[in-house]
């Protein structure tokens, strides 16, 4: 039995004008991690609670394991879902909190116990079963939650910015055990955030929405590597824009173009004809700054500020017609006598393997 | 100077406390004693002690009878009104935002409104449906009363309350009904309780609506009382009111017990 989900031509609309999803056919596969990445009102969310049966469709339908759910109510479905505020029951015990969806699918007293105790373990916190909820603090009642949420074996596991009430350190252990739990279960686990360094960490796939719809979806090091929009080069991962001129016709997905930092061949998606204005998009990591002359009159670079980041160091240069790049280096890489701040006369190397140029909109 | 001014400050304050906290209970402490009297006027000094009308308040007539109308009126228009109330709170709580507060004003007016005037409407409104001096006009009287104090506290419950949590019940498995059960009413029963009881009281006091709407057979408490006064002024009315103010007193109690636990 192909357990996908499959959205095909969803639309929501709460004022009958704007859509806040448009037109969305999206595949999930049976098992898959994926994350629903996008910034906040891109209709992330609204495609999740959808899924999860607490908002209607204006329009299309969702399928799952080939039957037509749209219309069916969330307590039907099956899905567990682990909400951002938790959503624990406060007049519960955590025993009770994640007997809860047993006691719904009335299994008995004996196999409860059992499978609560389980839960409790696989979430790493076996001794709070008689506690309340407000008795625990936030990261251990965000995996009691978890734990709920997959008690009774749910078909998929959704989830709404779980992490987003954590700090930084519980967040990035909770993103690894997630992984390990997904890995172990087997389950499709759909994963909404804002957080791209999480989506690119969890995640089998990532699909990237912006006004309502997915602008691509890939897996995490496609999605960075090679982003198909304009969007999602600048809201995935930092990267230097560099405003830039159509030097030939582009050719079989590459394209000559030249700016005072660079010139040579970029791939691209877009067709662009000579003399047209267009943006490269390249990553930090892909610039060196260097005292050595990659051309014979190539720009020359002060530096404006470093930050050490433990393994690499992020440069911020500066040309002498004030336009900035930043570079990211491997420490052990970097001659840190010569690369300091208020340093003259650098060079910048930038490797455009990994470059991507989109055509400028017509002004 | 400032201490001076703070210590008079607490005289004061503690001198308004005491004059209106005896105001408030010395009527009730000057009537408790002649209820004990064995005499049968209403008067000082009283003339020995007695527990005779308390016996005679105990009588099937008038008082137990007036006493058994008064609590089914009472609970039957407090439970009617509990589930109308809290129906109603989350209609507002959940409901659109435009036009909510005039909402709110309509259905506490029972609350404002004069009895008179309500008691009269209801007289001319229950004529043409010939509801007057029947059990079932009264219940539903004393529910429309009941309702605004079932609303406050439950709306008032219902702000704290997190709607995720129903959404979570919902994912869980449960239905609407169970959801209802087993997570909304578990976190909003102080509220309701509290709104039950006081639509309760509010019944069993209610006198003024009573007289416009219930029929000559139709006693309840608070009219047989009014009817004692006026005809025979003997101490049982006294009596009663002593086992008024404990029942009432044992209500309050509760109620306080159930805000608290709710915090």
């Amino acid at each position: 039995m192909n357990k996908e989900i499959v959205f095909k031509d969803v639309c929501k609309t709460y004022d009958g004008k704007v859509n806040v999803v448009e037109d969305l056919d999206l595949v999930i596969k049976p098992g898959e991690f994926l994350t629903l990445l996008g910034p906040s009102g891109s209709g992330k969310t609204t495609t999740l609670m959808m899924l999860a049966g607490f908002e209607t469709l204006s329009r299309g339908t969702i399928l799952y394991a080939g039957k037509d759910i749209s219309r069916l109510p969330s307590h039907k479905r099956n899905f567990g879902f682990v909400f951002q505020n938790y959503a624990l029951f406060p007049h519960l015990t955590i025993f009770e909190n994640i007997a809860f969806p047993l006691k719904m699918r009335k299994v008995s007293k004996a196999e409860i116990s059992q499978l609560v105790k389980n839960a409790l373990s696989m979430v790493k916190l076996p001794d709070v079963e008689s506690r309340y909820p407000t008795e625990l603090s936030g990261g251990q009642q965000q995996r009691i939650a978890l734990a709920r949420a997959l008690v009774f074996k749910p078909d998929v596991v959704l989830m709404d910015e779980p992490l987003g009430a954590l700090d930084k350190n519980l967040r990035e252990d909770m993103q690894l055990e997630l992984k390990e739990i997904h890995r172990k279960l087997g389950v499709t686990f759909v994963f909404v955030t804002h957080d791209q360094d999480e989506a690119l960490t969890m995640s089998d796939r990532v699909a990237v929405f912006n006004d309502g719809k997915i602008v691509q979806i890939d897996t995490p090091q496609a999605i960075y590597d090679s982003p198909r929009d304009r969007f999602v080069a600048e809201f995935v991962g930092e990267t230097n824009k560099l405003a830039s001129r159509v030097e030939a016709d582009s050719r079989e997905g590459y394209v000559q173009v030249s700016n005072p930092w660079f010139s040579g061949e970029v791939r691209c998606y877009d067709t662009l004809h000579q003399g047209s204005q267009c943006t490269l998009y390249v990553r930090p990591e892909y610039v060196t700054v260097s005292p050595v002359s990659p051309l014979p009159n190539a720009l020359k670079v002060t530096v404006a500020d470093m930050v050490f980041r433990g393994a690499y160091v992020l440069v911020k240069v500066q040309s002498d017609n004030g336009d900035v790049l930043m570079s990211k280096m491997m420490i052990s890489g970097v001659d840190t006598d010569v690369v300091k701040i208020g340093a003259k006369d650098l060079h910048v190397l930038i490797n455009a393997s990994n470059a991507v140029v989109f055509v400028d909109a017509a002004a | 100077m400032t201490d001076m001014g703070t210590k008079l400050g607490t005289i004061i304050r503690s001198a308004f406390l005491i004059v209106m906290v005896f105001l408030m209970l010395a009527p009730i402490f000057a009537a408790l004693p002649i209820s004990f009297s064995s005499g049968s006027f209403m008067s000082y000094p009283l003339p020995g002690l007695s527990l005779q009308w308390y016996s005679k308040v105990m009588q099937p007539q008038p008082w137990m009878s007036a006493l058994v109308n008064s609590l089914s009126v009472g609970l039957i228009s407090a439970a009617l009104a509990t589930v109308l109330g809290t129906l109603a709170a989350f209609a507002l709580r959940r409901g659109l935002p435009a036009g909510q507060s005039a909402l709110i004003g309509l259905m506490l007016a029972p609350m404002i409104i004069p009895s008179v005037i309500y008691g009269v409407g209801v007289y001319y409104f229950f004529a043409d449906w010939n509801l007057n001096s029947t059990f079932t006009g009264l219940v539903i009287t004393h529910t429309v009363l009941g309702v605004p104090f079932v609303i406050l506290p439950v709306y008032a419950t219902l702000f704290s309350f997190d709607f995720t949590l129903v959404r979570a019940a919902y994912s869980l498995g449960a239905t609407p009904f169970e959801a209802f059960r087993k997570v909304v009413f578990p976190c909003i029963a102080p509220g309701v309780y509290t709104g039950m009881i006081f639509a309760f009281v509010t019944s069993f006091d209610e006198l003024v609506v009573t007289l416009f709407v219930a029929g000559p057979h139709q006693r309840t408490l608070p009219r047989q009382m009014m009817d004692g006064v006026r005809d025979s002024i003997d101490p049982s009315i006294m009596a009663a009111s002593v086992l008024l103010i404990t029942f009432s007193m044992i209500l309050m109690t509760t109620i306080l017990f159930l805000t608290r636990k709710a915090k």
